[in-house]
This record gives structure tokens, C-alpha cells and sequence, in this order.
């Protein structure tokens, strides 16, 4: 006997449930990026020594703090899942948003991947230490990734609280540790005299450092992700997504003074846990302890957002039939994009189960910073056909059009360096993305229904 | 058995525990909704309210 199947509740649309507030929007965007000062942002140091690593750090800041104030502006606006992809939809066009999309899901992807690899990397050395060797990383991967997936898929109040809870607590041990060096009193603890030398390889090496310095800093522009999913985005967002920079700025100025008073740069530019190693050169069991966990706590985090923010950008390119319609639905009973979260757990682990560390991250970094480089021009064009003052903004950045100059100007300055460490990983990766555009306007844009991608009662731009 | 080979079993179990109880749920709502309900969300949501404060002039 056939059950009738349920057609609609209260004659309303499904939609996500607007729970969340700031504080979960910060611990989205930091939880995301905070892995990158317990780990990899010390790739700088080896690429051009310690003062190019601050260089790296406050110049890749800067580059950031562009991006969170033009997010923050567009977001506010903007109260969509999709992030970026949606903004570009709108104000550029469905294929710049379909590559805007497609760089956010594998951004996202890979970055959870690593992330996974991470936290199985830890499992191992955490076994090691207490007399098992070689135990096998593989289950706790897949581990890290099913029960993320399993949170993300249940509800995204609980997922993001937890974000928040892992996120302060590992935060809070960078602080701990920059206390437990002593940090008044050079030559007590910290040796910074002796440890700092010129820069090793020239101004090239400062330019080659620049990409890893994004390790600092990428994942905050996922923030927006949850524009759909907040209850006010003209204030959260922003308020998450500044509140999320300034603990960044802080956190990456603490991990480069601290490492670099304790290690010197030939050992940290290699290091694999250099925060991990500066807790044991301390000498504290303790401190070495809560770096561990502070380190699992981090990795954790980071792939929690991204399991969160892949699944509403890869929903949101379902929605408007970018992509298959059927990832498109939205849970009736825990309002979460279960599908989306779902697809992409088998793609998470197959990345990382390739145990290709580096060439995952690479691929992250590039595909983020391909989406900062559009939105220097999303920005121009937002400004011209929603001049302020014919729409509401949450937010104003200011001194348009600086900003999305100095982002466009430290996109191509980044992108220098990664030819320079990564010449044929750039080129294939932009090789891909081409593929995937004719891919999308030959066999995909003619599934699009057009109207249907714009349902927000945005004012008409200027000039049409 | 060692305490860590036992710790691998658990993490495989919990993890086909969890995908299993994704999969199969997905599949029940599958079975009890309409696709057409399923997939309605528009962007933004529900609360159109929140984009009405958006519309100072020349409304689409």
C-alpha cells in the first residue's frame, strides 16, 4: 500500500533555521583558520627566514583584513547561503558564480581533508609517545570526518557551539603559552637576540613566503556561509567576521614571537608541530599536553566549518541548479542541507586518503585565493550599480576603493610567490577550472532556471 | 589485544555507525516527503522580512 508523502508544513517553503548569533559567526570564521598557527604557517620561515615571516604574516593580515571588511559589506546585504557564489551571482554573473562556487566547495573540501589528516597524524604521534608505533591513521580519519558530518547533518546550532567551545579553548592556549614565556623579559625564556637574523634569501624569500603566510589567515571569508542560518546578517556577520580578523591579527602575532624567540629558523621552517615543539623545548608536561589537545582541538574546528561551509556552497549551486537540484533539499525535521553534507563526506576522505598533505593545501590556498581576486571586482561593481544609500548595508568598509585595490594588488603578489614554489600545481589547477567553465556553459547553464536564481527583493541596480 | 588496536576497531565502528544512520535517514525522509517540499527553500529563507528592510527605492 503506497503512504501519501508529505507535501508541505504550514503552506510555507522549507527553509534553514535562523539560530545562530556573532559568536558563533567568530567561531565559523577562526575555527576554520586557527589550525594555521598551530601548524604549516611556519612553511614562511623556511622560505625566506623569521622577519619574513612577520612581513608575511602582517602583509597576508592586510590582504585578509580587505577581505573580511568587503565580505563583511556584501554579506550584510546578502542573507543567502553560498557565501561568495551567491554575491557573484547577483552582482557579476552565473559564471563567474559557478566558479566562485566551484573554489569554495574544493577550498573547503580539501582544507576538511587536511584537516582530517591532521587530527589521524596526532592520533598516531599521541600513540607513539606512549609506546605503539605505527598505528594506523586511516580509522581516525574517516572517524573525524563521519562524526563531523554526522553534527553538521543533525543541526548547525549544535555544530557551530561546539565550534565555538574547541575554537576559544585552543585560542586560549596560544595565549596561555605566550605567558608562559615570559614575554617582558628578553633572554629569560625567549631568545629573540640571538635567534633573529637577516633576511637568509633576499626580498625574494620575503616574496616566496607570502603564500604560505595565507596559513595565518584562510577560511575567515567562510563566515558568510551562515548569512542564511543567522538571526540578524546585517549585524552578525560583520560583528563575526571583524570580531574574527582581530583574534586572528593577535593569535598570528603571538605564534611568530613566541616560535621565533625559541627555535631558529633553519629547525622551525620545517618544523610539522612547531607550537607542539616550542611547549616541549619548555620543558612543561603540562603545557606540552594542552598543545596537543589545543592542536587536535584546532584541526577539528577548522574541519567542522569546512564541512559546514562546503555543504551550504555546494547546496546553494544545487538550489539555483548549478548542480544536480536533488542536493538542493533541506531537512524537514533538523533544517540542514543533509544531502550536501552527505555527498561530500566519501570526496573528504578519498582527499585524504591520498595522503598528499601538501599538494591538498595548495590546492585549498589557490582555490581561495582565485575567489579574493574576484572579489576585488564584485566589490567595484557592487559599489556602482548599489550605490550607498539605495540599499541597506549592515556595514560600510571604508575608503572604497582602496581596499579592493591593495586585495587585487596582494592576490597577484601571492600569486608570484605560489608560481615560485608551485608553478605546476598553479597551472593545473587553473587548467581545471577552465575545463569546469566550458563544462558549465556548454552542457550545464541550460538547466538553469534564470529567473528562479533570484528570489531576494533586492532593489534594481542603477542604471538597468 | 592491545589498548590501540581496539581504539582502531571502535573509530571504524563508530564511524559506519554514523554514516549508516545518515544514509538510511536520508533515505526515510526521502520516502515520507515530497521532493517538490524538500527542495523549495528560497534564497534567504523564510524570513522575508529581513530582505524588506533592504528596499528603499525601485523595488523588482
Amino acid at each position: 500500500m503506497a503512504t501519501e508523502k508529505i507535501t508541505s508544513v504550514g503552506n510555507k517553503p522549507i527553509a534553514m533555521l535562523k539560530v545562530l548569533n556573532p559568536f558563533h559567526i567568530w567561531a565559523l570564521g577562526v575555527g576554520i583558520v586557527l589550525v594555521g598557527e598551530f601548524m604549516g604557517w611556519n612553511f614562511t620561515v623556511g622560505k625566506g627566514g623569521a622577519y619574513a615571516s612577520l612581513i608575511a604574516c602582517w602583509v597576508i593580515g592586510l590582504l585578509y583584513t580587505c577581505v573580511a571588511m568587503i565580505d563583511s559589506e556584501v554579506t550584510s546585504t546578502v542573507a543567502a547561503a553560498g557565501g561568495q557564489y551567491t554575491q557573484a551571482k547577483h552582482i557579476v554573473g552565473p559564471l563567474m558564480a559557478f566558479n566562485v562556487g566551484l573554489y569554495l566547495v574544493m577550498a573547503y573540501t580539501m582544507l576538511c581533508a587536511a584537516d582530517a589528516l591532521v587530527v589521524g597524524d596526532l592520533m598516531k604521534s599521541g600513540a607513539e609517545v606512549m609506546g605503539y608505533a605505527n598505528l594506523d591513521t586511516k580509522p581516525f580519519v574517516v572517524l573525524t570526518v563521519a562524526f563531523l558530518a554526522w553534527l553538521n547533518y543533525r543541526g548547525v546550532f549544535a555544530t557551530l557551539t561546539l565550534n565555538l567551545v574547541i575554537t576559544f579553548l585552543a585560542f586560549l592556549s596560544l595565549i596561555v603559552l605566550f605567558f608562559a614565556v615570559d614575554p617582558l623579559n628578553q633572554g629569560v625564556v625567549l631568545q629573540h637576540a640571538g635567534l633573529l637574523t637577516d633576511l637568509p634569501y633576499g626580498w625574494i624569500g620575503v616574496i616566496a613566503s607570502l603564500q604560505f603566510g595565507m596559513w595565518y589567515y584562510l577560511g575567515i571569508e567562510g563566515t558568510c556561509q551562515a548569512a542564511e542560518e543567522v538571526r540578524s546578517a546585517g549585524r552578525s556577520i560583520p560583528l563575526g567576521t571583524m570580531g574574527g580578523i582581530m583574534t586572528l591579527l593577535v593569535a598570528a602575532t603571538i605564534t611568530w614571537f613566541v616560535a621565533t624567540g625559541l627555535m631558529p629558523w633553519q629547525y622551525l621552517g620545517q618544523a610539522v608541530t612547531p607550537m607542539y615543539d616550542a611547549a616541549t623545548l619548555l620543558g612543561s608536561t603540562q603545557l606540552q599536553l594542552m598543545l596537543f589537545i589545543a592542536t587536535a582541538f584546532a584541526a577539528t574546528a577548522s574541519a567542522n566549518g569546512c564541512i559546514n561551509d562546503a555543504s551550504r556552497a555546494w547546496f546553494s549551486l544545487a538550489r539555483d541548479r548549478y548542480m544536480p537540484v536533488f542536493f538542493g533539499a533541506i531537512h524537514p525535521k533538523y533544517r540542514t542541507p543533509y544531502r550536501s553534507v552527505l555527498f561530500l563526506v566519501p570526496i573528504a576522505v578519498s582527499f585524504a586518503f591520498t595522503g598528499l598533505l601538501d599538494q591538498v593545501i595548495t590546492f585549498s590556498i589557490l582555490s581561495g585565493l582565485l575567489g579574493y581576486t574576484f572579489m576585488t571586482f564584485n566589490m567595484i561593481k557592487f559599489r556602482k550599480m548599489w550605490p550607498l544609500g539605495t540599499i541597506h548595508r549592515g556595514y560600510i568598509h571604508p575608503f572604497h576603493p582602496i581596499p579592493a585595490i591593495t586585495l587585487l594588488t596582494l592576490c597577484c603578489a601571492t600569486y608570484f610567490a605560489t608560481f615560485l614554489g608551485y608553478g605546476a600545481s598553479l597551472l593545473s589547477i587553473m587548467a581545471f577550472y577552465i575545463l569546469a567553465s566550458v563544462w558549465f556553459v556548454l552542457r550545464r547553464y541550460k538547466f538553469v532556471k534564470r529567473a528562479d536564481q533570484f528570489t531576494m527583493p533586492w532593489p534594481r541596480p542603477k542604471g538597468y | 589485544m592491545e589498548f590501540w588496536d581496539i581504539l582502531v576497531y571502535a573509530a571504524w565502528s563508530a564511524s559506519a555507525i554514523m554514516l549508516v544512520w545518515m544514509v538510511v535517514d536520508a533515505f526515510m525522509i526521502s520516502s515520507q516527503y515530497d521532493e517538490e517540499y524538500l527542495m523549495s527553500s528560497r534564497e534567504g529563507g523564510e524570513d522575508d522580512v529581513v530582505h524588506g528592510t533592504h528596499l528603499e527605492e525601485g523595488n523588482v
